[in-house]
């Protein structure tokens, strides 16, 4: 196990490496310069000359790269090109409010998916089935920013009640943040869900098949502990390969959910970043989103070898 | 030609004809009913758009005199937003700009993924580690940031957001085609191939693409539906394509949210439009994928 971790370790810093030096000269690619889009089309030499000294600029691009670099692992990546702000201090402000939406929605997904993935696999058939299915396609389909658009017009007409949005810190008012968190990460979570659902299904449907699983009916088990012990186990390891792809998607959605409600996470300093033209911010955002989805990769393959000793020694 | 000149096999041979054509399709239907309701849908909205000006009841700029915000009637089904525009007619013109992006971003992402997975499976070597890790890296990067970022540093243009969505999704081909091609490169058929002679550039274009192209078929359909939602997507947070033409996108973000208490068919109506062309998408993919790639099947 110890092998086979430090290999998939070995395999991850490179591929970080890469990301790094692909957002950074991507942004130095573009052309134009960028203290134009900050002072105005109408400044003089002198002052993006200045404008450029003081943000480094100035420097060769192998120092700024490895400046910026070094800061991103020290968790000071330096300051944002539109206001000058501390972009750390800013992403530690903001990161309990995305942190909030990527635990609840990608817990809901998880529990929703395979919950209703097992179960329309052992009433294969049924109405059950035939819901799940049919509740998978339409949540598969409807983009993440209609189901959040629906979240506020259906209960405003229904019951002229609007989902409380804005923000409040979780210790301040516990149950007014369950409130702003728990109805748009639910409807965050149906398109993740939908597609757990079906690997789900399809997955335990192939194991109920098998031969060990006709075994342990033999054996006189009651089918619950077949289903529940021996069949779900085993189903469950192609679920997990996509966790990794969830936390990507979930990161898109939480900006998307962000920009809808308001609430002041990483998703809308990106947006904002995306919006300002502002390099450092966007680099350094791209540099966090990629360490997270890589980490959670890592985090599922290490899972997998665990379930699954054959693999480690592929 | 006049009806006089007709000959027996002019009046004979057109029906039997059309008939072996349709029959596919036709078999296709009763195997795959909810494939075939895909099917039709997606080829409506298609038609939608490419005769929008003929098809939509109003122009949908025009400033309708009096008719602000007016909810869905006989004369505007979809009702009229809060520059007193028909709903329906801005809906029916919005198809061509998600379905224009929707199809060249997937046509850019497969082509492009297809061809540096068979490169990458076919030549193997430092090639394929270089591709292979330039795939991780991309795999890496939320979609939907990945696009913004791009759109941010490359500008605004609706060449830009198909480039943008367009590279999104070819990773994920690049890694299917790519394993395809590993266990192809394998088979008899290649090696005969090149003990014939046959330069690298012919086995992969002769021999390798025919052979996954099924799953590229399946593939494009697949990425279709999530192209669609991400042009969406991208409108909706005003960094899609800058077009004077309606868009479904931007139809959701600024006056639906606006007027959604005493206007909310300004959110619904569009909505449902991209939900439907979305939906029909992947029936279709789905019922594709069960006939033309089990392997793929999930």
């Amino acid at each position: 196990m110890w092998a086979y971790t430090l290999r998939r370790l070995i395999f991850f810093l490179p591929v970080l490496l890469i990301v790094s030096l692909l957002t950074f000269f991507a942004t130095r690619l573009v052309p134009g310069e960028p203290a134009l889009t900050f002072l105005g089309q109408q400044a003089r030499i002198e002052e993006i000359e200045a404008w450029n000294r003081h943000h480094g600029l100035d420097r060769p691009l192998a120092v700024q790269y490895f400046d910026w670099l070094g800061g991103v692992l020290r968790g000071d990546p330096g300051e944002s090109l539109a206001g000058g702000q501390n972009i750390g201090s800013e992403l530690r402000a903001r990161l309990p409010v995305t942190l909030m939406i990527l635990l609840f929605s990608f817990g809901f997904t998880m529990v929703i998916g395979i919950t209703f993935g097992v179960l329309a696999a052992v009433f294969q058939d049924s109405w059950l089935d035939h819901s799940v299915r049919l509740f998978a396609v339409f949540g598969q389909s409807i983009p993440p920013f209609y189901k959040l658009t629906l979240l506020m017009i259906l209960p405003a007409i229904w019951w002229e009640y609007a989902p409380p949005f804005g923000y409040v810190p979780f210790w301040n008012d516990p149950l007014r943040a369950l409130q702003q968190i728990i109805p748009p990460t639910l409807m965050l979570a149906i398109g993740g869900s939908a597609t757990l659902m079906r690997i789900t299904r399809t997955s335990l449907l192939d194991v109920l098949r098998a031969d060990y699983v006709r075994t342990a009916r033999s054996k006189g088990l009651k089918e619950r502990s077949v289903v529940l012990r021996h069949a779900v186990r085993n189903a469950l390891i192609p679920v997990l390969t996509i966790a990794g792809t969830l936390i990507a998607a979930l990161m898109g959605g939480s900006l998307i959910l962000e920009n809808i409600t308001s609430l002041p996470g990483l998703g809308q300093y990106t947006f904002n970043g995306v919006i300002q033209r502002d390099y450092n911010v966007i680099m350094t955002m791209v540099m966090y989103a990629a360490i997270v989805v890589m980490s959670a990769h890592l985090a599922v393959d290490l899972l997998y070898a665990v379930l699954d000793p054959r693999i480690r020694y592929r | 030609m006049s009806s006089a000149h007709l000959t027996i096999t002019d009046a004979v041979l057109p029906p039997p004809s059309s008939r072996r054509r349709l029959r596919p399709l036709l078999r296709f239907a009763a195997r795959k009913p909810l494939g075939a309701v895909g099917a039709v849908l997606l080829l409506t909205a298609v038609l939608l758009a490419v005769f929008a000006p003929a098809v939509a009841p109003y122009d949908p700029a025009k400033n309708l005199l009096g008719q602000r915000l007016k909810p869905p009637s006989a004369a505007h089904p979809f009702g009229t937003d809060a520059q007193s525009r028909d709903l329906l007619s801005r809906i029916i013109h919005g198809a061509r700009l998600s379905l224009t992006v929707g199809i060249g971003s997937v046509l850019l992402g497969t082509v492009t993924g297809a061809a540096l997975g068979i490169l990458s499976g076919y030549l193997g070597g430092w090639v394929d580690l270089l591709l292979q890790r330039l795939v991780d890296v991309m795999l890496a990067i939320p979609n939907l940031i990945l696009a913004i970022a791009m759109v941010a540093m490359l500008g605004q243009s609706l060449t830009n957001v198909v480039i943008a969505l367009g590279v999104a999704q070819a990773p994920r081909v690049c890694l299917v085609v790519r394993g395809m091609t590993l266990t192809l490169r394998a088979q008899p058929f290649v090696e005969a191939a090149r003990s014939l002679g046959a330069t690298d550039r012919r086995v992969m274009l002769r021999h390798l693409l025919p052979n996954v192209a099924a799953p590229i078929i399946v593939l494009v359909t697949a990425g279709l539906g999530g192209a669609i939602v991400a042009e969406t997507s991208l409108s909706f947070l005003g960094l899609g394509a800058p077009v004077t033409t309606p868009s479904w996108g931007e139809m959701l973000s600024n006056q639906a949210r606006r007027f959604m208490t005493v206007a909310p068919w300004l959110g619904i109506f569009p909505g449902l439009a991209i939900t439907t062309v979305v939906l029909s998408v992947n029936l279709l993919g789905d019922a594709l994928r069960d006939l033309l790639d089990p392997r793929l099947r999930v």
